[in-house]
């Protein structure tokens, strides 16, 4: 009973002061990852500044969509949604649209095509 | 006419009718259970399926594809096996020489994705917790009379990794290697049975409809950097874990350098998928008749899968405990579901946290932070191996 016990301690000792030395240096290597793309990213914004007096809607763009939908007025999301149904329909000038109402429809597809969709939109961001 | 009915009798005795006893009927009919499980109930059919029917070679009476007693003991003679050995033997041989469980380690290191890891570091905790089962069931085996290193080998059916549980049990307990991969993979397959009451019964409904942050993207040069300083790492700190951790980060970086595509792809595909076959079929075929009609073998095989089930499901408790230990500390960001998936059965596991996680709250999305706990539970579990391999052997 005492070995097990002490198998037990040392394994769990062990398992864990290796994955903890691992989490900390991938977030050491991400941290200085991250610092060095920084740099990098202010240099270019500033060239990018210089050369450009165009306003970015990219933030503001970004800025909204990080919000949850929770968060998001029903107002907004019906004109989102409209503003979407528009572009994907192309109708033409003699056509309007108006979203009357919107219900979240069951979940048919695989969990790894969401996924996918997720990160893949998140990407784009 | 007398000839004619002396030939019938000959035949009637040597086929299998007239050889076959309890047991071999008894393996045969737990085989066509676990074919239903995976033809039926799509129970991980790519394992269950060639085990199941391995069983079922195995037990034919007289149908002599595999003979246990040339790989009793912990010797091998290569030459008997090569003068009396069958098909199964053979592939067997893969099992043996512990060459197919890292083999199998390449194809899931090109197959997987350790980003989620990578963008959450702190799930390699939740890796670690999850080897809790391991352990308490090394404990719970040496109580039951088990010896230290069969002990060790049935411990790790908890890390609920089938190629671990192999590469170990071939090490230490070559002879409960029948029983131990069968339990092992068994149990893989349950998982989406076991792990939700589990899961239910130790979190609240507030914890579970947690709906966690999105996880950062990962750059390409933090993926490529991943494998090489792991191997680094835990090779280092316990080399006896070198076998597994380096295939498995050679497939890993073999993805994600991007420059081995067509290796990649093999390893992923062709490779994996002839491997799982000869493994599964042979380790099927480890649950004779023959064997199993030995009452001692008998008994620590029902002793192997009573514990096996404990250590899985105190590994997933293990994993759920330390989730809520981190929803508390991170002030309620961390859905402690995630947790149970730290036992690896990738990704199995991963989608186990996804599902009750979605039962909870229908806009839960915790498939790809499940993932993370996930991935470092392959890392954790083969890390508790080397401990395990470098104490007992």
């Amino acid at each position: 009973m005492g070995f097990g016990l002490n198998v037990t301690f040392v394994g769990l000792f062990v398992v864990f002061s290796a994955l903890i030395l691992l989490a900390f240096i991938i977030s050491l290597i991400s941290r200085i990852m991250r610092s060095a793309q920084g740099k990098k990213d202010a240099v270019k914004d500033s060239i990018e500044e210089a050369v450009s007096n165009e306003v970015s809607v990219t933030q503001y763009i970004a800025d909204e969509q990080a919000g949850t939908s929770e968060d998001m007025p029903v107002n907004e999301l019906i004109a989102v949604l409209t503003a979407a149904i528009t572009a994907a329909l192309k109708p033409d000038q003699n056509t309007k649209i108006r979203v009357s109402s919107f219900r979240r429809i069951p979940q048919n597809s695989p969990v790894w095509n969401k996924a996918g969709r997720t990160e893949y939109i998140a990407g784009k961001l | 006419m007398k000839e004619f009915i002396l030939a019938i009798s000959d035949l009637a005795n040597t086929s299998g009718f007239a050889g076959g006893t309890w047991l071999h009927y008894l393996l045969i009919a737990i085989s066509f259970i676990l074919m239903y499980l995976a033809i039926v109930k799509n129970y991980e059919p790519l394992l269950l399926l060639p085990i199941a029917f391995g069983m079922f070679l195995a037990n034919l009476p007289f149908g002599e594809l595999m003979h246990p007693e040339l790989f009793a003991g912990s010797h091998i003679n290569i030459q008997e096996v090569v003068d009396k050995g069958g098909l199964l033997d053979f592939l067997y041989l893969g099992v043996k020489f512990g060459i197919y469980p890292p083999l199998i380690f390449l194809g899931i290191g090109a197959m997987t994705d350790f980003g989620p890891l990578i963008a959450n570091p702190k799930s390699l905790l939740l890796g670690a917790a999850a080897q809790l089962g391991i352990f308490t069931t090394f404990i719970g085996a040496l109580l039951l009379g088990f010896t230290s290193k069969e002990a060790g080998s049935i411990g790790i059916i908890g890390g609920a990794d089938g190629p671990t549980a192999i590469y170990l049990t071939t090490k230490l307990a070559p002879d409960l290697l029948g029983p131990i991969a069968i339990a092992a993979y068994s149990y893989m397959a349950l998982v989406p049975i076991i792990q939700p009451p589990i899961m239910k019964l130790l979190t609240t409904k507030k914890e579970r409809e947690v709906v966690m942050e999105q996880l950062r993207p990962v750059s390409k040069l933090e993926k490529v950097v991943f494998p090489i300083m792991v191997t680094l790492v835990v090779s280092f700190a316990i080399p006896a874990a070198a076998p597994l951790i380096g295939m498995l980060m050679l497939g890993n970086l073999m993805r994600e350098s991007g420059v081995v595509e067509r290796i990649s792809k093999t390893a992923q595909n062709e490779l994996i998928n002839i491997i799982t076959i000869f493994l599964g079929l042979t380790v099927g075929a480890t649950a004779n008749a023959t064997k199993l009609s030995d009452p001692v073998y008998g008994a620590k095989t029902l002793g192997i899968i009573i514990l096996g089930l404990i250590a899985f499901s105190v590994g997933t408790a293990g994993g759920v405990i330390f989730g809520k230990i981190m929803y508390v500390a991170s002030g309620g960001k961390v859905n402690p579901l995630i947790g149970s998936a730290g036992v690896s059965a990738v990704p199995m596991a991963a989608r186990v946290s996804q599902k009750v996680g979605q039962e909870a709250n229908p806009g839960n999305f915790l498939l790809m932070h499940a993932m993370g706990p996930n991935v470092a539970g392959v890392i954790g579990s083969a890390v508790a191996a080397g401990v395990l391999l470098s104490i007992l052997k």
